[in-house]
Formats: C-alpha cells, sequence, structure tokens
C-alpha cells in the first residue's frame, strides 16, 4: 500500500486491524476514525460555535475553542490525506453557532481540500440549525448532507447516535463484516493507577463491531464509560492513543 | 421620657446598662458595634435608640415637642440580617417596641420571599424600617425606584454581622454602605436640606477575635466623612455554659475513623430522654437526614415529636418546625447551622453537637441556642464520631475556659463582588468611572483598591476582559454620551437582576412530589447522578426519583429502603487554627506520660473522662509510632500495596494541610518525575507514590522539602495550583458572583446549565483561552488565602522546620495514620509526562488483569 498508511506507526495514531472483518483502521490522537482502505476520515461531535452559543446564553466563556478544533481537522485532513471526510453529526452545536466568522473560516479550510468529498450526517445537534445548514451552508461548503446514515463505503455504517442503528437498519443486528461507527456519547474512561490516582481521557471505544468516535470538539464534556462494557478502550493523552483491553489475559499496552 | 424608655416601660422591661449605652451613642450620632450574645437584648439595645432617633427627628422636622410620636414620612431605618428565614421574626420583634411606644411607625419586610405586590406597596408608601437581606438591597440600589425608596435612609444596621464579617456576602453589605452612605452627599442636595441626620451604621455581633476590625469594616464608608471614631459597646451579660463529652461506653472499640458517629446513638437516645426539648446539630446536611432516621429507629415512639431542620427543606415545613420547637411541642429537631441563628427558643434545654465543632465561635454559638429561660444555663454535649475527636471535645473545653475564640477576617478586595456591584450600581443610575471608584475606596475591603484594579473590573464588564476578541457576545455596560456608565441592554439589565445573590446559593432545583407540592431545593450536581426510580433520603423520608423536568425533581416516596443520602456542600469546613492550637498543647501534655519507657503507662490518677477514653488509642499510637511533644514533629513512613506512604502531623487543621501537601507534593515532584496523590484531614496529611516510585519519600527527601522554608512559598504554591484541579470549584463560584456564568434563566438550555455546574471543564476553557483573565487570577489568590491559609501555612512550616524531626517506619498503620489512609477524597500531582504517566497504569491495570485482579 501506498501514501501515509504504510508507514507502521503514524504520530500518536493506533493502528487496530481486524482480525474477522479484514479491516485495518488507524485511530488518531485528535479523535478521527480512519479507514485505511478506502481511505475515509470519520470525526464526529466538533460542536462548533458552541462558546457562541454559551455567550448568548449567558455564560462567559471566552472564545478560541473553535479555531482549536479546526486546527485539529486541519492536523487531520493534512497529515492523512484522507479521499473522503465523514463527519458524523454534530458539527455545529446550534442555530447561534452559526455566525459569519465561523462561516469564514470553515470555508477558509475547505478551499484547502476543494477536491475532497465532505459528508455530513445530521446530528441531533444539527437539527437544531436544520434549516440554516441544508440552506446555506451545505451549499457553501460543499457538504452531501445524509439524513440519518452514511454507507458509501462497503463494509462501514455511519451513523450519529449508536441507537440511530435501530431506525437505520430496522433492527439491531448488524450484517456480517460491517463494521458500525458512531459518535453523540463523548465517550471518555477512567483510568486508574498506583497511590490511587485517577486519570479521566477521552476515548474510542469498541464492542462487538460498533465503533464509538470520541467527541472531536475542543470545547465538549465526556461521558465516563465503563471499561468492562467494551471489548476495547482506546484513551488519548498527550497526542498518543493507548489500548485497554478490560478482557484481555496479558496483553500489551501498545502495539 | 425617651420613646425607648416609653416602650420599655410599656413592655415591663428594664433596660440593662449595655442598652442605655447604646441609645445614648445613636443619639449623639455615633456609628458602631454592639458585641452581645443571643437572648441578651441587643437587637432593643440598637432598635431603642433608633426609635428614639426617628422621633425625635420628627419632631424636629415638625417642630413639635419632643415628647410628640408623630411619625416621619418616608424609609428611615434599613435592618439586615444574613437568612431570609429570620427576616420575618425579626420584623415582628421591631414592630413590637415600636406599638409599644405608640410610635405610629410601621415595620416592613423584603426579601426574596416578598410578593411584587407588596413591593409595589411599599415603593408606593415606604414603611418606616424595613428588614431586609444584602441580597435584597443590591436589587434595590440596582432599580430607579429602589434608589428613591432608599434616599431618606439614615440608619443601616447589620444584624449578625459575625455571620456574614467573614464573607463576600459582608463584602457586598460594605459596598450597598458605601452606595448609601455617598448617595447622602450625591443626590444633588445636603444632607441638611432633606431635614435628615447623619448617615449611621450599627452593627450586632457575637464574640469574635477581632471586633476591631468587624467595627471598622462595617463603618469605614460611614464614617469616612464625619470625622468620628467607630464607637463599640459590649453587652455584659455573661450566660454560663455547661459542656460534656458524650463517652463511649468502651473506649478501646471507638472506630479510628469516620464522621457519622452513628455508634454513639445509644447513649445520644438516652442524653435526649433526659431533657425537655434538645436541638441536635450536625456538621452536614447528609449527617442529619442520617442520625433522624437512627433516632426514629432506635425511639419510634419519638415520631411526631422529632423533626430535622437543614437548609435544602421547604421554607414551609422549616417554619412549622421552628413555630413546634418555641411551642416545646417537640423533644428533638436534627439540623445543621440552618438553626444556627434565629429567634430564640425559650423551651430548648440542652444542644448536642454531632461531630467536630470545628471551631470555638461556632461551639459558643450552638450553646447560646439553649437556656434561655431565667436562670437556666446553656448546656451543650458534645458527641464525637471518631476516637480523635473525643481528643477534640476536650481541647475546646480548655481553650473555651481559657477564653479564646476565633477572629472572622473580611475578604480583602474581591474583584467578583467588585464587577457584580458596578453593575448594580450603574444599573440603578449611570455614574462616571470616577464617581465610581471614589465610592468603592470607602469600603473597608477596597481601601487599596488600585486604579488598575478597578479599571480592569470595568473592562471586565465592557469587553468580557482584556483581550477584546474573546468575548465577543459579552458587552454588559457601555458609556453615555457624557462618559457615565450604563447597562448595555435591558436583557443584560434582566439577567443581572436575576444573579444578584448568586453569592451564597449552588445549583440546586425544586424538589416536588408527583402529586404536587414542594419538598425543598436539592443540589443538581446530586440530581444529576441518580436515574429515575434510584432511591435516596431526604427530609427524613426515602423518596424514589420519578423524572427531572423543568428544573423540578419528581418523587414520590419509595417502596425499598433508600440507597443514597444526598451530599451536600459544607461537610469539609477546617478546624479552626485556635481551636488547633489547643489541640497541640492538650497532646503535648499528655506525650510526657509516655516519653518514659517502652511499656504502656497506667493512666494517671485525676485525669479529664475524655483522656481516659482516649487512653487506648494514645497507648497505641505510642506504642506503633510515638505521641509527638510541642517542640517536635511527627512523621510517619508505611509500605502497602497501595504505594509507600508518608503521614505528617503538623496538626494544623485541614486547610493548612492541604496547603502543605500541595506545596510538598508540588516541590518532590520537581526533584523527579513522579505521580503523587494526596489526602489531609484536621490533624494531618498523607503523601502517597506507586510501589516503582517509592524510593522518591525518604526522611532526607522530605526533610529537603520542608526545610526548602518559606523563600520561596508562594511561588511554588501558585505553580501547584495550576499543576492541580484546587482552583476549580472556587473559579465557578467567582465566575458566577462576576456574572459570567448566569444558570438562572428560567428555560436555559439545560447543556448550559450542566456546563455552569461543572466546574473542571468551565475551568480547564479559560486557563486554556483566556489564562490571563484576573477573575483565575482570583481563584488562585482566594484559594491560597482561604482554603490554603497562606499565612497560617507559612507559620506552620517555620514551626515544623525548627522542630525535632520524629521518622517513625511503621509496620501497621498508627491510629493518627489510619483516617488519613481510609480517606477517599484525594488531590493528585504528577510531575511525569502525561504519556509516560497512561503508559504505566494501563500497564499496571493489564498486569492486574492478568493476575486476575481487578482493575
Amino acid at each position: 500500500m501506498k501514501g501515509p498508511f504504510s508507514r507502521p506507526h503514524l504520530g500518536g495514531a493506533y493502528c487496530v486491524e481486524g482480525a474477522v472483518h479484514q479491516k485495518r483502521l488507524w485511530l488518531t490522537p485528535q479523535g478521527a476514525l480512519i479507514d485505511a482502505v478506502s481511505q475515509t476520515a470519520f470525526v464526529s461531535d466538533l460542536h462548533l460555535g458552541k462558546s457562541t452559543s454559551f455567550r448568548r446564553a449567558g455564560l462567559g466563556v471566552p472564545e478560541g475553542s473553535d479555531q482549536e478544533t479546526l486546527m485539529h481537522l486541519s492536523a487531520v485532513l493534512g497529515q492523512y490525506r484522507p479521499r473522503c471526510l465523514v463527519v458524523l453529526g454534530d458539527l455545529v452545536h446550534d442555530v447561534q453557532s452559526l455566525t459569519p466568522r465561523l462561516q469564514e473560516q470553515l470555508a477558509a479550510l475547505r478551499s484547502q481540500h476543494s477536491d475532497m468529498p465532505w459528508h455530513l450526517v445530521m446530528g441531533n445537534h444539527d437539527r437544531k440549525a436544520s434549516e440554516a445548514l441544508r440552506a446555506h451552508w451545505a451549499p457553501l461548503l460543499r457538504l452531501t448532507v445524509f439524513q440519518d446514515h452514511w454507507q458509501e463505503v462497503p463494509g462501514f455504517l455511519g451513523v450519529h447516535s449508536p441507537q440511530d442503528l435501530t431506525d437505520a437498519r430496522g433492527g439491531t443486528d448488524l450484517p456480517q463484516r460491517v463494521w458500525l461507527i458512531a459518535g453523540h456519547l463523548h465517550p471518555s474512561v477512567l483510568v486508574a493507577g498506583g497511590a490511587r490516582q485517577r486519570l479521566r481521557l477521552r476515548c474510542f471505544a469498541y464492542r462487538a463491531g460498533q465503533w464509538l468516535l470520541p467527541a472531536f470538539g475542543a470545547f465538549t464534556g465526556s461521558f465516563r464509560l465503563q471499561p468492562k462494557d467494551y471489548d476495547a478502550v482506546y484513551p488519548v493523552a498527550d497526542g498518543r492513543v493507548f489500548c485497554l483491553k478490560p478482557h484481555a489475559q496479558g496483553a500489551t499496552t501498545d502495539q | 421620657m425617651t420613646p425607648a424608655e416609653r416602650a420599655f416601660a410599656a413592655l415591663g422591661y428594664q433596660p440593662f446598662g449595655f442598652q442605655r449605652q447604646a441609645w445614648q451613642a445613636i443619639a449623639s450620632g455615633r456609628s458602631g458595634l454592639l458585641q452581645a450574645g443571643t437572648g441578651t437584648g441587643k437587637t432593643y439595645a440598637i432598635w431603642g435608640g433608633l426609635l428614639n432617633r426617628i422621633l425625635s427627628n420628627a419632631a424636629g422636622q415638625f417642630g413639635r415637642p419632643s415628647r410628640a410620636s408623630a411619625a416621619p414620612s418616608g424609609l428611615q431605618v434599613l435592618w439586615v440580617t444574613p437568612m431570609r428565614a429570620l427576616a420575618a421574626d425579626t420584623a415582628q420583634s421591631l414592630q413590637r417596641l415600636a406599638d409599644a411606644a405608640g410610635s405610629g411607625l410601621r415595620v416592613g419586610l423584603r426579601t426574596g420571599d416578598t410578593s411584587t405586590a407588596e413591593r409595589a406597596r411599599q415603593d408606593r408608601l415606604p414603611p418606616h424600617a424595613l428588614v431586609t437581606t444584602p441580597e435584597s438591597l443590591c436589587l434595590l440600589l440596582s432599580k430607579p425606584q429602589g434608589l428613591v425608596l432608599l434616599q431618606s435612609v439614615h440608619a443601616v444596621v447589620a444584624d449578625e454581622w459575625h455571620e456574614l464579617l467573614g464573607s463576600k456576602r459582608g463584602v457586598q453589605l460594605q459596598l450597598a454602605l458605601a452606595a448609601l452612605a455617598s448617595a447622602q452627599t450625591d443626590m444633588g442636595m445636603p444632607a441638611d436640606a432633606l431635614q435628615r441626620p447623619a448617615f449611621i451604621a450599627w452593627g450586632l455581633s457575637a464574640t469574635l477575635g477581632n471586633l476591631d476590625e468587624a467595627a471598622e469594616s462595617l463603618c469605614a464608608s460611614v464614617l469616612s466623612e464625619q470625622g468620628l471614631s467607630v464607637c463599640q459597646i459590649a453587652c455584659d451579660i455573661a450566660k454560663p455554659i455547661v459542656i460534656e463529652t458524650l463517652l463511649p461506653a468502651q473506649a478501646g472499640r471507638f472506630p479510628w475513623a469516620g464522621h457519622l458517629g452513628l455508634a454513639m446513638r445509644a447513649q445520644v437516645v438516652e442524653a435526649i430522654d433526659r431533657a425537655s426539648t434538645s436541638l441536635v446539630f450536625t456538621n452536614t446536611r447528609s449527617q442529619a437526614e442520617l442520625w433522624y432516621q437512627a433516632l426514629l429507629e432506635a425511639r419510634p415512639d419519638w415520631a411526631g415529636c422529632m423533626a430535622l431542620h437543614h437548609g435544602s427543606l421547604d421554607h414551609q415545613t422549616r417554619a412549622w418546625v421552628e413555630k413546634a420547637i418555641a411551642q416545646g411541642l417537640l423533644k428533638a429537631v436534627v439540623a445543621t447551622s440552618s438553626l444556627d441563628l434565629g429567634v430564640d427558643f425559650a423551651p430548648v434545654e440542652q444542644v448536642l453537637q454531632i461531630g467536630s465543632p470545628k471551631g470555638l465561635a461556632r461551639l459558643l454559638q450552638r450553646a447560646g441556642r439553649s437556656g434561655h429561660q431565667p436562670g437556666k444555663t446553656a448546656r451543650l454535649v458534645l458527641v464525637p464520631t471518631h476516637a480523635l475527636e473525643i481528643l477534640e471535645s476536650y481541647a475546646a473545653q480548655r481553650a473555651l475556659a481559657a477564653g479564646r475564640v476565633e477572629s472572622r477576617p473580611p475578604p480583602q478586595a474581591p474583584m467578583d463582588v467588585l464587577v457584580q456591584h458596578l453593575a448594580t450600581r450603574v444599573l440603578g443610575r449611570p455614574m462616571t468611572g470616577a464617581h465610581l471608584y471614589q465610592e468603592v475606596r470607602t469600603a473597608y475591603s477596597y481601601r487599596s483598591l488600585t486604579p488598575e484594579a478597578f479599571a480592569w473590573a470595568l473592562q471586565f464588564l465592557s469587553q468580557g476582559g482584556t483581550s477584546l476578541a474573546a468575548y465577543p457576545e459579552f458587552h454588559r455596560l457601555q458609556t453615555d454620551a457624557v462618559g457615565r456608565w450604563q447597562m448595555a441592554d435591558a436583557r443584560m439589565a434582566r439577567r443581572h437582576r436575576l444573579s444578584i445573590g448568586t453569592i451564597l446559593s449552588d445549583a440546586s432545583i425544586r424538589l416536588a412530589w408527583v402529586s404536587g407540592g414542594s419538598l425543598g431545593q436539592i443540589e443538581e450536581s446530586f440530581i444529576g447522578r441518580l436515574k429515575p426510580g434510584d432511591t435516596f433520603l431526604f427530609s427524613g423520608r426515602a423518596l424514589e426519583l420519578v423524572r427531572v423536568k423543568d428544573l423540578t425533581a419528581y418523587v414520590r416516596l419509595a417502596k425499598k429502603k433508600a440507597g443514597a443520602v444526598p451530599r451536600w456542600n459544607g461537610g469539609s469546613m477546617p478546624l479552626s487554627g485556635m481551636l488547633s492550637a489547643t489541640l497541640r498543647e492538650v497532646l503535648s501534655q499528655l506525650s510526657f506520660v509516655f516519653a518514659s519507657g517502652e511499656t504502656a503507662p497506667a493512666l494517671p490518677a485525676r485525669q479529664a473522662p475524655e483522656v481516659a477514653a482516649l487512653w487506648p488509642l494514645l497507648t497505641t499510637q505510642a506504642m506503633r509510632s510515638c505521641l509527638p511533644p510541642a517542640d517536635s514533629f511527627l512523621l510517619e513512613r508505611l509500605d502497602s500495596r497501595e504505594g509507600a506512604h508518608v503521614f505528617v502531623y503538623p496538626f494544623a487543621g485541614r486547610t493548612v494541610h492541604l496547603g502543605l501537601a500541595t506545596l510538598l507534593a508540588y516541590r518532590l515532584a520537581q526533584q523527579a518525575p513522579v505521580s503523587l496523590s494526596y489526602a489531609v484531614n484536621d490533624y494531618g496529611l498523607e503523601l502517597l507514590v506507586p510501589r516503582d516510585q517509592a524510593g522518591l519519600l525518604t526522611e532526607s527527601s522530605l526533610r529537603s522539602v520542608i526545610l526548602a522554608g518559606n523563600d520561596c512559598l508562594a511561588q511554588d504554591l501558585l505553580s501547584a495550583l495550576r499543576a492541580g484541579g484546587l482552583a476549580q470549584r472556587r473559579f465557578r463560584e467567582i465566575a458566577r458572583v462576576a456574572g459570567l456564568v448566569f444558570s438562572g434563566m428560567p428555560g436555559a438550555e439545560k447543556t448550559s446549565r450542566q456546563f455552569a455546574a461543572s466546574s473542571n471543564l468551565f475551568y480547564e476553557v479559560f486557563q486554556k483561552y483566556d489564562p490571563d483573565n484576573a477573575l483565575l487570577q482570583q481563584s488562585w489568590r482566594e484559594v491560597q488565602r482561604d482554603e490554603l491559609n497562606l499565612q497560617d501555612l507559612s507559620e506552620t512550616l517555620e514551626r515544623c522546620s525548627r522542630a525535632r524531626w520524629l521518622w517513625v517506619d511503621l509496620s501497621r498503620p498508627s491510629p493518627f495514620a489510619f483516617p488519613l489512609m481510609v480517606e477517599r477524597l484525594r488531590e493528585q500531582l504528577s510531575s511525569e509526562k502525561l504519556a509516560d504517566r497512561v503508559a504505566r497504569m494501563l500497564e499496571d491495570a493489564h498486569k492486574g488483569l492478568s493476575s486476575g485482579l481487578s482493575s
């Protein structure tokens, strides 16, 4: 294979090879999941404009988080050079987020990757700004909007919330050899160590064919998941992705 | 005969010396502080003087003879009380004296509970005296019609000033007073044109270590132009107090740690049984809930004559309880600080304090709630919840006998309160920056406010902060054509008025029955952790959460037994420095008994019962480790599965220990990459490192970090604070007071309310995107001063470095060490690279998994 994916270790990213599914994924420290075969980058829950919405609601939060989020997105697109970007929902926080300033910043990033298709699966937050997104922002940013699920690459099913699976497929069973990719939950995990240390880290998580992405946005809270409910969780710290296999016997910590 | 004398005669009272003294002082236009305990007649000492003043003022105004009782028009006196629950009783009591004087004066009430209709009535026809809270007073200042109401006021009374003095609400009142005092010369006409006497302020306070400062901080702005000194009057009536400690039946079996104290239930039941009415004080609301349940279980026959009283309960419930106590209907009331203040309950014979009293002033206050009938004494029963608290009770009695009591220093120039006040001020009336600065500086806490700090506050209000681009939607103030500041728009104004008074409250939501009817308030952070169907204890009942909707949690009676007990704030109040010092003295005296020989000495004769009860614990401590004499400093080291522990015992109270632990952890982490966690209590602190880094905790490494001493103390602490998580919560409170966080708008989006409650995310966002914000710096300063107590910390460090070191390697936890080992609230500090730290933690986790242990 050519391109950036031929390297064994990319920055702090973590490589997952699915024996059953015959797939190879990269989990990047920014919070993107990249399919190495189709070179599709999945991100979720950017919540752009959240600080704007909060300030409007009377919470004086400083600006700066959007720039950071977009910087991370730019890093993912620049470093891994995917063929397609899929945003699995909650690109924006709500209708008040859609400021001219944000539009400008997004358009600037878009113009640097003008050949790359950008897909958006509508998340619950996007729906609050649905009209403006569809009528104005989608054409401007050349976003292809998917109402509830994404299936452009065989073997992958992208949804916003893991629960949307039921709606998308009319049932909870995944077809064989399909990986479901979802966001919405903003997962994090509590890692404990000697001397009663505790660290809460945002993470990717995997169980039974389903992937959960961490929130990509710089200004987002997180939901603490129980690692034992998953086959593997991948905490992100300090620009590096780790692996914790709660059920593994004598597992290694890194690849 | 003055109106006050007339009123006293009508009520059949004989004025005490201090009451006459106060009347005299008020008659001669003085401002000052009256120090007196509860139930001594201090209210009428001040109010009587003010009655005389109002009526003689009216007489002068209308040229009538001085015994005339014609009431003047307009609001004359503001009576500020710290709790709105107290306001109604106070108003009644003021009205009673005014009526007895036949004065025709009306006393009104204006608090958060006052209806809009009643407010409007007051605006039209002002009462002569208004009982209010600092928050409601600020709300009046924020409205043009409020300023009209206030312009005729010539006296302000701060009731229970000791409660407000050391808090930001006290600072809020200082600023309000500065505004009122300046409004006197400021309304466009000189004071004498209004035919009004000079403005005066009086405080009522319980005994304190810093009465001079208490008087000065209240009266500074009022006296700034009058050229008078502060007048201090002390009540000459001393009420005797009897204190005893309830001791466990078998001293040796008493737990070494814990805070509920249910092991003492039998003794507490017995103590309650022997008095007609008892108040049972606990330190937290959750403790109150549990004790109420426990007492009912022990004595089902007390159902109906026992009640629960805490600040989260619905105010009707509380009012019912208070009435029932006053009527002598109740055997016992389990209460928190919600019953510390208020009208006196004559039937209360004794007060039980469960758990450490924490401070001497607090202890005196609580004791004072009993023995109000003539000839009775105040009776206080201390109930220790673990062994070392027996020692604390003993120390408290010794300190009180020696007449010691703590100080409550007022906060110095808090920026958040200033920001809120400035917005309040210009909302009432546009004002120039120069004018505001001059006015604010007359308040005691801002007497050294620099022009730069003041300019920052205005800039913060007009631009959100110094970094212009950071807050585009947060420009709250703007200047008008003549350079006066005013509120930017009506939405900002409404929002600001709703946030006045957030100084006190945490994000709480209403608790109500599904079937209708309110139960009280509960912390949102607590409800947020429950799922529908979960049960919890509240108001003495097991409740099941049904749903949370529109800022209300709906519940019904639970069928199964309750799981969680709500955790309210306020559990971590520190042991006061004065009580700590007495504790060290007591311990040192006891240590000499153990100083000689390896075998346990017999209990010397003629010891206090507390010492006898403590003997087994002291013996164990002496055998496993040692009892430190006053000139020495004990450190213990222990290795366990968790890692290497070092226990340090300065016996200086938890605030100082938290500061010291933070400092030591930081300095140790500077020596080598390491991750520590630490825990503190009122007696000492524990440093803990993982096993593979155990080599870092040696006697010499600790010696070096402690002997590094005071030189770079402030700087090291600041660095440690930036690194650790201590400042997060404090910062959220500051941001709320300063109006940066607003969670009161009805129907606010849920995520933004949750965000307002989640301190770590909030703090992180500021650290990252606006690190120079002055409110962040204030949070560090406040944590250093209040939570870590820089001054005491520096003294403690000095004391420890001079003392003789006693380093003991433990093979088993000592009685002093044990409570620290089981302390679950911990702080962490790390100097390792995060990635290295996570890698090692995950490796440990996997090792744990593969060896069959759970992580």
